[in-house]
This record gives structure tokens, sequence and C-alpha cells, in this order.
């Protein structure tokens, strides 16, 4: 009988969990993720690059994420101004990049932070973040720095959370000590008993700041326990405000009533962009004013103009969702400062000047390709007629084009100063009732009296569709497609509601480039790099591999080697070794 | 027992909270598009490649998909009919935006449909058809389900002499080599398949025909044709 009973409670809760098969058209789970992000420091001089990669992790599994496919991150300061706001392709859970501090910051503490549009859900307090010190080129009085600690913002509790240990990654230098701009050569090896894994990991050789403890692992980071903070879960769709981007950008706002300030369900809000093609997408918000669009690599960097079809005379608002807000303010850990803090920065920031000077390093692009589709999601494939009115004689206004020159399936009607337009099916061979859709520059304005004073000299393409024609529910009475000399769209507002927003583009991958003293380099160039290597992209595949050769600079000191990654199966990666370069 | 118990659902909201699950296909459902289907009437033969509307998958040149629409696919006009799921509107969905799609579930099994570009015969250009996947390797074969009108038969009908346009199948089958050479034949037999193929093919396929005593009358000998070839 027991023994039935545990046959029951098994087979009840694999049926309750296994509703997650990946099929197609079926629902199914998506583990939360975390970021972590490796820095090459956590001292920078204004002037800087900041060298980073960026891990998304499985909460549940430990291994790279291969949910979500783009991931944010924001660089801000006191007062919560943000340095840089970027969005990256994440690519089977990793990116890197790049992040230019202009010569203008301010000194002070700053805010490091990073996230995916599904970790938005579990609310700020799971995004990561990590607090670095950039200081001003010029600002010796460095006031500032007696707000800073160098310290990641994790909370102080030390329960452990059940994850697997560090996986123990042996860096092996080929020496300890080396002089001014000789050649050292790295081997990272698995230890013999954990032969067959494989690691993706980040490397880092910088000086070693004097006296902080402060740098936060991935270990350290992936031990804490879960940083959700108030969750962000609604009765939105499936349970989620905010969906995993798998296969996109995924870009959602909300609609509401600008008197009430109540959500406005069942508008319909359409979305193109300049083109010269038509493009359309369209979605109905929700219950809560919702609505989202799934964007591929088309629509990257582009404009979006949204707009709401028949807003029945209410006064609505389009409200785009900004995936960079922060709700929670920028506060600087206050912790003693060490005293030779002051001194090193100060080393620092002479050394920037002159690298400055002589332009020592160099940031190069990475060149990733990724393999999606830019595919654009047009209206229709060809039009009944397409028109150019440059092949005809100059005409005054849209009516006259339409009199003189276009088929005549258009029907132009001037009703109480108003102008109409109707459409023939050319099937039913019979005008249509309602107005067709009406496109400038390939984004729907649907109002034909915007365009009625543009003559020929404005009109570069006039594209026609004499037909019921459908797209997904909606039926258009035709389609009247206006592309202009000199994108008039840029001029005028699309639809009484609508909204443009600029999609920025995605960051590009960028790597870091130290000079090669076997390659033709001049000797009296002086190279104080306190930075000697970083290479985000290492992929552990043997049992070892042997970092490419690098070069000691002219700066003497010590510095710390650091990589950090995480397993094929799910361990994190954290290991440190120390070097010296001397004259 | 009871302890175990516990501990199961236990497990089973531990994994819920860590993941819900999210169906991202129907809330980014992909939009289908084309012009309201008016049937040609005054034809006497069948005009659709199935007879009743099919649950099917489309895919789209955007790389989104479609699942489970209702299609019928029109091979008189080779176009794609969907039933909209109101079954108010038939629309003729526009070809150029559709890369694939499959019939499923129909006559027992699943048939996809590829669009391609092709120089039919007695054609003097290219065109966008739909065709039938029958056998999709190195070597691979498709038919593209042809109906044309031959001739008209006269009917009177209450009294009224009324003339329709006669459908007729004459299906071109296009088979495709490893080295991506392509050659279209319209009659299934050997010496029509031996016409049709390049030299470089010829002696390959004589020799598989005599070796494995195959008769070619029929489509299926053509999909085993094809499948000793892949070998």
């Amino acid at each position: 009988m027991k023994t039935r009973k545990l046959i029951f409670s098994i087979c009840f809760t694999l049926l309750l969990s296994g509703i997650g098969l990946k099929t197609s058209g079926s629902p199914f789970i998506y583990d939360g993720e975390t970021v972590f992000v490796h820095t090459d420091r956590n001292i920078y001089i204004a002037g800087e690059n900041i060298f980073f990669k960026l891990y998304v992790i499985n909460k549940s599994s430990h291994k790279l994420s291969e949910t979500s496919s783009i991931a944010y991150l924001i660089l801000r300061g006191r007062g919560n101004i943000p340095v840089a706001r970027i969005r990256f392709k994440v690519d089977r859970g990793t990116a890197y990049g790049s992040i230019f501090l202009p010569d203008t910051l301010s000194s002070g503490p700053y805010q490091l932070t990073a996230f995916t549009n599904y970790m938005r859900n579990s609310g700020e307090g799971s995004f990561f973040s990590e607090e670095i010190f950039i200081a001003n080129r010029f600002d010796k009085d460095l006031s500032a720095l007696d707000m800073y600690s160098g310290t990641s913002n994790l909370p102080d509790d030390n329960d452990a959370r059940d994850t697997p240990g560090n996986f123990p990654l042996i860096i092996s230098p080929d020496k300890t000590e080396y002089r001014h701009r000789e050649k050292i050569n790295l081997v990272l090896k698995i230890p013999g008993n954990l032969s067959g894994l494989q690691a993706d990991v980040s490397v880092s050789v910088s000086e070693d700041v004097p006296e902080t403890d402060g740098y936060i692992s991935i270990c350290d980071y992936l031990s804490v326990p879960s940083r959700d903070t108030i969750p962000m879960i609604s009765t939105e769709t499936d349970g989620y405000t905010f969906l995993p981007e798998v296969k996109g950008e995924i870009i959602q706002g909300r609609v509401i009533d600008q008197n009430s300030r109540e959500a406005v369900a069942d508008a319909c809000v359409f979305l193109s962009v300049k083109d010269t093609l038509v493009d359309l997408k369209y979605d109905y918000t929700d219950a809560n004013g919702l609505f989202r669009f799934l964007l591929n690599d088309y629509y990257d960097g582009k404009d979006l103009i949204f707009s709401i079809k028949d807003p029945g005379g209410r006064k609505l608002k389009i409200e785009p969702g900004d995936k960079f807000e922060l709700i929670n303010g920028f506060e600087p850990l206050k912790n003693p400062v060490n005293p030779g803090l002051k001194d090193y920065i100060i080393k620092c920031q002479d050394i920037v000047s002159v690298q400055k000077v002589y332009q020592t390093v160099s940031v190069k692009a990475a060149g990733k390709q990724f393999n999606t589709g830019i595919a654009c999601p047009q209206l229709y494939y060809k039009p009944s007629y397409c028109v150019y009115p440059s092949d005809f004689m100059p005409l005054n206004d849209f009516v006259e084009i339409s009199d003189e020159i276009l088929p005549p399936q258009l029907r132009i009607r001037k009703i109480n100063d108003k102008y109409v337009a109707s459409m023939a099916d050319e099937k039913l061979q019979m005008f249509l009732d309602q107005e067709p859709a009406v496109f400038l520059d390939g984004v729907l304005i649907n109002d034909l009296n915007q365009i009625i004073r543009m003559g020929s000299s404005k009109i570069k393409k006039v594209e026609m569709v004499c037909t019921r024609y459908v797209y997904g529910e909606l039926v258009f009475p035709g389609i009247l497609a206006v592309f202009s000399t000199n994108d008039e769209i840029e001029n005028m507002q699309p639809c009484p509601v609508s909204l443009r927003m600029r999609l920025e583009k995605y960051h590009p991958y960028s790597g870091f480039t130290p000079p090669a003293y076997e390659e033709q380099y001049p000797d009296n160039k002086p190279d104080f790099r306190q930075l000697l290597y970083w290479n985000p992209d290492v992929r552990i595949k043997e049992d070892y591999i042997q970092i490419p050769g690098f070069y000691a600079s002219d700066h003497s000191g010590n510095y710390i080697i650091r990589v950090e990654g995480v397993t094929s199966d799910g361990n994190p990666v954290s290991a440190t070794a120390k070097i010296s370069v001397k004259q | 027992m009871k302890r175990a118990f516990l501990y199961l659902i236990i497990i089973h909201f531990g994994i819920a909270l860590n993941g819900q699950a999210i169906n991202l296909d129907s809330i980014f459902e992909s939009k289908l598009c084309g012009e309201i289907f008016r049937m040609k009437t005054g034809i006497l033969g069948e005009q659709f490649y199935n007879d009743d509307w099919t649950e099917s998958d489309i895919k789209l040149i955007t790389g989104e998909t479609a699942v489970n629409k209702l299609l019928k696919y029109n091979a008189f006009m080779d176009e794609v009919i969907w039933l909209e799921a109101d079954g108010l509107r038939q629309v003729k969905l526009e070809k150029h935006f559709i890369d694939e799609f499959c019939l499923k579930n129909y006559k027992g099994g699943s048939i996809v449909f590829k669009r391609m570009q092709l120089k039919l015969p007695r054609m003097t250009d290219t065109a966008d058809i739909f065709v039938e996947v029958l056998s999709e390797k190195s070597a691979s074969l498709y038919v593209f389900r042809n109906v044309v009108i031959q001739g008209t038969v006269d009917r009177v009908e209450d009294g009224v002499l009324y003339s329709y346009d006669k459908l007729v199948s004459q299906p071109v089958y296009i088979l495709s080599f490893p080295d991506k050479e392509t050659v279209t034949f319209q009659k299934i037999g050997r010496n029509a398949l031996l016409k049709a193929l390049p030299n470089a093919y010829k002696t390959i396929v004589t020799e598989i025909i005599q070796r494995d005593h195959l008769s070619v009358r029929d489509e299926d000998d053509l999909i085993k044709l094809v499948s000793l070839i892949n070998q």
C-alpha cells in the first residue's frame, strides 16, 4: 500500500512539473537567471576603458544560461546620473566589451549594474551590482575617496547558498618575476582528477591595488543567498511582467487614459519604422494596458514609431517601458578607506596622463558575428500599382497627383474641409466604403490630410494595394503608401496618439590590445600600463590552455592574475595568482 | 509516507518558483497576411490539394512560425489559403512571405511544401512555386502539384448553357542532385527519367535501376530511387 502511495506521489509530482516540455507552441519553463560581471579592475581613471565580461548564469544549474539573448548594463554615479546604458547580445550565456569613461567624469564611487529583462521580475535586488571608483585625472585632492570602500553591494550575511564549490583551476605563469617589457606566458590547468571538463573564462592581469580586499569573485557572488527583492510578478501573461528575451528584444509599454491615468485595455497599438518598405506590427493591450513587441535585428538602431488605432475621442497616452530605469537610488557604501589608496590613485592619474599622450593602449572591436535574421516585417510584397511622380509633369499637391497620374482605383474627395480617400477592390470591381490604410515612408499615418499638400517634388513613389488586405486579425480596405523624397515622416506626428522611441544599437563586442614587442614598436615610447592583459574569451577545452604570450610594461609593481568563469557542468571558476614586474 | 509526499510537493513548488511555464510562441504569434480569397468558379475538377481544412504550421521568411492554422493548398492557383479562426474569412496568403508550410496529420502523415524558385518546363522565366517534399537529403525529390485547364465542358443546367473549364492534374517532378544540379520531368517512367538526367548521372541511375531491379512507374518508385542515390 505504501509503495503504491509513493508511486502515486512521484507520478503526481512529475505530472505537475512536467508541463515544460519544449515543443513548438507549448509552454516552456524558463529557469531563473543571475548575472555576474568580471571587470578588469575596480579602480579607474577618467579617460580609461572599463573592460568587462558578463556571465548570464542559470540559477538552478549554475551553467551558462541559454535563455536570455540580451543583457543590459548601466554605469551610474552619485545622484543616479547614468554614464553608460548599454544593451548587449548574449552569446551562449556570455557577452564582453568595454565602456569608455569620459575625461570629464567627476571623482567618486560609481555603480555597475547588470541584468536581463527576465531578472526584472525578481526586482532590482536580484541585479548584479558592483561599486567601482573612478577618479578624475585632474582631481589631485580626491576628497570623494573618503566615501569609497571598494566592495560590491552584497548583503552582509554569511549564509552560504547551495552552490557548487569553486572549481580548482591552476594558474601557472612561467615565472614570478619579470623585467620590463618581458614576455609573460601563462598556462591555465584543470587538475587531473577533473579532466574532461570545459570552462568559459575571462583573464585579467592588472596591478594589485594596495590594502584592498573588497574584490568579489564569481564564487563569492554565487554563494550568497538569492538577492531577489520585491517581486514584480503580477497577474500579467503567464504570471510574468517581464518575459525572457529568448528570440530577440521585447519592447513593452502601457496605454493609459491621460485624464484618469487608468490603464486602457484592448487598444490596438501599431509599431512601424521609417523605411522604403511598408512595415507594420500590432498588438492589443491587455487588462493592465500592457502591450509587447518582439523585435528582430531589423529594428536595431532605428526610430520606433508607436501609434494607436482609433482612440475614439479618448485622450490616450503611450508610455514606453524603460528597461534602464532603476527605482532604487545608488547609495555608495561608507567604509573606512585605507591610507595607501590615495597615493595609489594619484600615481594612476599620472600614468594615465602619460598613456593618453602616447596612446599606448587601444580598444579593438572583436567583430563578433551573430546569425540572426534581419527580415523586414513587410506588410505586402508587391503593390497593385507603383507610380513615380518624377516620371510625369510636376504637380502641385496629392489631389492633383491622384487625379492626373494615379490609377482610378484611388478616389479622393473633399468633405467638410477634410479630404477622404476610397479605394476600389479590383476583384470585387467596386469602391470600398472605408478609407484605405495610409502610410508615409513606411509608417502608418492613417490620415490622408497629412500628405495632401505634398506635390511631385516631395513624393518619390506612390504604391497602391487595391484589395481588402488582411494582416493578422485586421482587414485594411486597401493600402496607400507614399514615400517622400526627403523623409517627411520625421517632421510630422504620424497619428494623434503616437510615440517615437530610438532603439539604440547593440553595444559592440571589443577586446584589449596590448603592445607586442616582438612586432615593431618604438623603444622610446613609454608604456606604463597597469593592465597588462585582458582576455574575455578564453575557452578551456582540453586539460589546459596556453594563453597567448603578452608583455610586461615599464611600470614596476605587483600584479594580480584573476581568472573568473564557469565550467560546462555549472561550477564557478575563480582563481588568482601574483607576479611582479621589476626593472 | 506523508513526509515523503510533502517533500515531493515542496520540490515541485521549488521548481515552480524558479521558473513558470511561458508560451512565447503564443504571446508573440506571427501575423499572417494576404488578400481576401475568392474561389474561382466555373470550373470542373479539383483545384485544392487537400479537400478539407487541414491544421498546419507555416514557417515565414522572418524566421517566425505560425502554428495550427487551418490551410488548404490551392494547386490550381499555387497559393495557400488560410481559414481564419472564426471561420469568417478565407485569406490567400502572401506567397513570398512563406518559406514552407506543413499540413499536419493529412492522410495519416505530415506533408511539407516548400517555396522554391524554379524555371518550369515550357516557361521562359523562373517563378516562385510551392513544391511538395517527397524526399530531402543530399539528393532530393520534390513535386509541383500543378493543376491546369485542359479544354472546356459545356453543360445545360436548368435550360441554361454553361461553359466550364476542365481542370486536370499535371504534376512536375523536380530531382535535385548533391551537386545542386536540378532536373524537371513530368512523366514517370524509366526512359523519360533517363532522358531528363544530365550525362553525369545517367550511368549512375541506370546502374542503380539494373542492380536493384527497380521499376520506375510511380512516385513511390521515384522516392525509392532517390533514397538509393543517397546511399
